[in-house]
């Protein structure tokens, strides 16, 4: 076998091959580097990024320095970071909510998406000062009416009026997203720079900590769990102090403890400032919201008072307790007119449902009579939003006309 | 936290700028030691053939600098001007922004200019490398032509960054955006361009001025494609505003 001759450089042409080394090293050093420190790859393994890059010099360093910024897929797990509870809010009410002054309000707003989706003549109307909750079920058209409003999308036609400037409105997408290489400090300080410059680093501070993420200020956000981004979200729509809050499902990814604290705080701002807030989360809404608007197919079938919406749309239920023929009563209920509803429930309680009150109040009473029962209670049951919506959506045709401002006054059958 | 700023940090923490920085260099320093070992490494892999070549002249090194560094650069620097100005490419970051900024060229404004500082910075630093290794290897380089043909080159430069604003605004992905400013710049213009009574007055023209100058090659041919260049670079840059602002999240 001929020996093999090795010639190493020498001279000029090992200065010159001196950095082009240097760099490849290099490069290939800090991509190993970041690579060992990053919680994942991209795209691949870890172990196989390390062999890419150390086979394929030195265009695997290269390309995994160029795709290891990509943001990971929505859902991926993330370590979760200790969040403190929010700060208690600041002093209220210095805007009255009024029954007459609306802040935001829309005249015949339409988007037609095509096949029936979209928002059809929405005669949106928000009091200042208002909690306004805005329900209804995927595809009603509550992400769409609040784009339009944020002035992300247009209407076809309609117009909307916002009684405060641009820059006292600020926004909560349902995913926020921010550039995952900044502090959460950063993130909420770019969008006190935007919107409100004149302010300092204490309305950053004041932000961050009103959302309780005061102690990961410093931390970068690819770090942050989605729900931690949920807050982070509202720090930078805060940060502004703005006179209106767009917030669009604020608490879907947040833990029973987060959704209460975000809620809290959405609460303490009625009266302060005028919040819009979708959410499919009907406790949530009937928690913090003192209007309700109901949406279904790009219509609002409701618009008012959450409370006139639990007491007016929601068949009025009550749970009786008896001694004798539990049957007999319950057949005799259900041959009266007034019932809708009568069923036996568990240890021979009846729940009676009626299409109104005073039916319920005179009727009960007698059937329990004519049957020659005994009555040992009789306890009116508790309206919730979500029974309410659901009253209201199935009963009302989804492409009725909207009336502006209806307050729960609409005739049932 | 300015918007200035926030380029800066988006150029170091993300590995932007030292991805492209590193290209350029890489190709400095190889473009003029291939230039000089070229012959030997082509008889090596064929081995009995003896290939006879004229000795490389120092303008060889810049030659291979810009053949070989300017489509591999580009093609990094697209895609990594293509994340940058892609606004509307993530909805929640498009909403943060949008709703945020007092208008579109706002946005767009720091990330060009952050995006075609980056650029220059790296084909400087790439041609410095070039140089650097032509003079110790073949020999030195005519200073004035050279130092003019970077200057024509970074007139392309901003042109190819602007072209990337403007694609963004008609795909909405990365990916989109990167395929259409790469088939506009690396194929379109360039077949255009082979048409010389067309090619004068095309800005892909520019990209290769370096070269041809160190050659030996008349600085007389480069007005027109200059005058195109900043002309389309304000033009794509009030239509990227323009398109911005109309367009939907």
């Amino acid at each position: 076998m001929p020996p093999i001759e090795v010639n190493l450089p020498s001279g000029s042409t090992a200065l010159a091959l001196l950095p082009l080394a240097v760099l490849v090293v290099g490069l290939i050093v800090v991509a190993l580097v970041r690579l060992w420190r990053a919680p994942s790859a991209p795209y691949l393994p870890k172990g196989v990024w390390a062999l890419v890059i150390v086979v394929s010099v030195p265009w695997g360093a290269l390309a995994y320095l160029l795709l290891r910024g990509r943001t990971p897929a929505a859902g991926d797990p993330r370590p979760a970071a200790p969040v403190s509870p929010p700060a208690a809010p600041a002093e209220p009410a210095t805007l009255v909510p009024s029954e007459g002054e609306a802040l935001v309000s829309t005249v015949a707003l339409t988007r037609d998406y095509g096949g029936g989706a979209g928002l059809f003549d929405v005669e949106l109307r928000v009091p200042a000062g208002a909690v306004y909750g805005l329900v209804g079920p995927n595809g009603a058209g509550k992400s769409t009416l609040l784009s339009i409003l944020t002035g992300l999308r247009h209407a076809d036609r309609g117009s909307v009026r916002i009684g405060v400037p641009r820059t006292a409105v600020a926004v909560c997408p349902d995913v926020p997203e921010f550039e995952p290489w900044l502090t959460a400090y950063e993130v909420v300080d770019l969008a006190r720079h935007y919107v409100a410059p004149q302010s300092g680093d204490a309305a950053v501070t004041g932000a961050l900590e009103a959302t309780g993420l005061a102690d990961v200020a410093d931390r970068r956000v690819r770090d942050f769990s989605r729900g931690m981004t949920q807050r982070l979200g509202l720090a930078a729509a805060l940060v502004g102090d703005p006179q209106l809050l767009l917030l669009d499902e604020p608490t879907a990814a947040l833990d029973p403890a987060g959704r209460a604290e975000i809620l809290d705080l959405v609460a303490g701002m009625r009266g302060r400032r005028t919040v819009i807030f979708s959410s499919h989360i009907l406790a949530d809404v009937q928690r913090v919201a003192d209007t309700v608007g109901v949406l279904r197919a790009g219509r609002l079938l409701y618009q008012g008072p959450t409370r006139v919406l639990i007491d007016e749309h929601l068949d009025p239920r009550w749970l009786l307790r008896l001694t004798g023929p539990v049957d007999a009563v319950v057949a005799e209920f259900r041959s009266r007119p007034w019932v809708r509803r009568a069923d036996v429930l568990e240890g021979d309680r009846i729940r009676v449902e009626a299409d109104s009150v005073r039916h319920g109040e005179r009727g009960i009473p007698d059937v329990i009579a004519s049957c020659r029962a005994g009555l040992v209670a009789c306890e009116p049951l508790a309206a919730d939003l979500e029974s309410a919506f659901l009253a209201l959506t199935r009963t009302r045709p989804a492409g009725e006309p909207v009336a502006a401002g209806v307050t729960g006054t609409e005739e049932r059958s | 936290m300015n918007p200035w700023r926030l380029e800066w940090l988006r150029l170091t923490r993300s590995a932007r700028g030292i991805t492209l920085v590193a290209v350029y260099l890489f190709f400095g320093f190889a473009g003029p030691l291939l230039a000089k070992y070229m012959t030997r490494i082509a008889e090596l892999s064929s081995s009995g053939v003896t290939i006879v070549a004229p000795p490389p002249q120092p303008a060889d090194g810049i030659v291979n600098f810009v053949s070989q560094g300017s489509q591999t650069g580009m093609v990094v620097l697209i895609v990594i001007a293509a994340g940058v100005l892609s606004l509307d490419a993530r909805r929640g970051l498009a909403t943060f922004y949008r709703t945020r900024a007092a208008g579109p060229f706002r946005l767009i404004w720091p990330r060009f200019v952050a995006v075609s500082a980056l650029s220059l910075a790296a084909y400087v630093l790439g041609t410095a490398a070039a140089w650097f290794q032509t003079s110790v290897l073949l020999g030195p380089l005519p200073a004035g032509r050279v130092g003019l043909g970077v200057v024509l080159a970074a007139v392309f430069l901003v042109f190819a960054v602007a072209v990337v604003a403007a694609a963004a605004t008609f795909g909405r992905s990365t990916l989109s955006t990167a395929g259409l400013s790469l088939g506009l710049l690396l194929i379109v213009l360039p077949v255009a361009g082979i048409v010389d009574a067309v090619g004068v007055w095309l800005p892909t023209t520019l990209l290769t001025a370096p070269a041809t100058l160190a050659a030996g090659g008349a600085a007389g041919d480069y007005p027109r494609a200059v005058v195109v260049s900043l002309l389309a670079t304000a033009g794509l840059l009030a239509l990227t505003a323009y398109r911005t602002r109309r367009r939907e999240v």
